[in-house]
């Protein structure tokens, strides 16, 4: 019969256990909240350089940024946002999946597919450029950290 | 970039994430928190899927 000598052991590593993955699924929420302000971030910027008129077309301060353009950054966004969502989602569930890493994944890629959109197109001091470039540093940031930690 | 900077760049963002963010390190993130993420990425998704299909409609 165990001791409670011999039991002590086993309830400390059960409540270190216990501790980290607590510690692991908070900083899986923490990336969550992040991707969501970095994606508002994009979402609201770009919304903004369109402009959108009662018809439904893009009058830019950039001539460039077409309602056309509108469109494909909008049809990115969506897989992007709803990636964001799913991770969102993602996180409330323990242990984190991989489903939720690969959303993650799928939110930098779409970063980048968007980045493609406005390559030449918008000048590097743009809003859209510059939440684009935070957002991407950030995803990188925590690519890692969502990986290792989660 | 600091997530200060990133998220002065989000008018709509902005006053979620900020009260989400300041509680997160302290108290941690809740479900309830989580889920009024959910509710603006609804909200998001729904005004591009709307400009994502405005082609789309045209061409039909």
């Amino acid at each position: 019969m165990p001791t409670r000598r011999s039991l002590a052991p086993i309830l400390a590593a059960l409540f270190l256990f216990a501790a980290c993955a607590t510690t692991q699924v908070q900083k899986a929420r923490i990336v969550s909240v992040d991707v969501h302000a970095v994606l508002a971030a994009v979402d609201d910027a770009e919304m903004t350089l369109c402009n959108k008129q009662p018809d439904n077309t893009c009058k830019s301060s950039v001539p460039a940024w077409t309602t056309e353009k509108h469109v494909e950054f909008s049809k990115h966004l969506v897989t992007a946002l709803k990636a964001g969502r799913a991770l969102n989602e993602g996180v409330k569930a323990v242990p984190i999946t991989g489903q939720t890493k690969a959303d993650l994944t799928a939110v930098s890629a779409e970063l980048e597919a968007v980045t493609g959109l406005v390559k030449d197109i918008l000048p590097p001091n743009s809003t859209v450029v510059i939440a684009l470039t935070a957002a991407k540093d950030a995803v990188l940031r925590l690519l890692p950290l969502f990986l290792e930690g989660a | 970039m600091t997530p200060m900077e990133w998220i002065a760049l989000a008018e709509q963002g902005f006053e979620l994430f900020m009260k989400i963010r300041n509680s997160a390190k302290s108290a941690g993130v809740t479900d309830e928190q989580l889920d009024a993420i959910t509710l603006d990425y609804d909200q998001r998704i729904a005004r591009r899927q709307a400009d994502a299909d405005v082609r789309g409609s045209d061409d039909h």
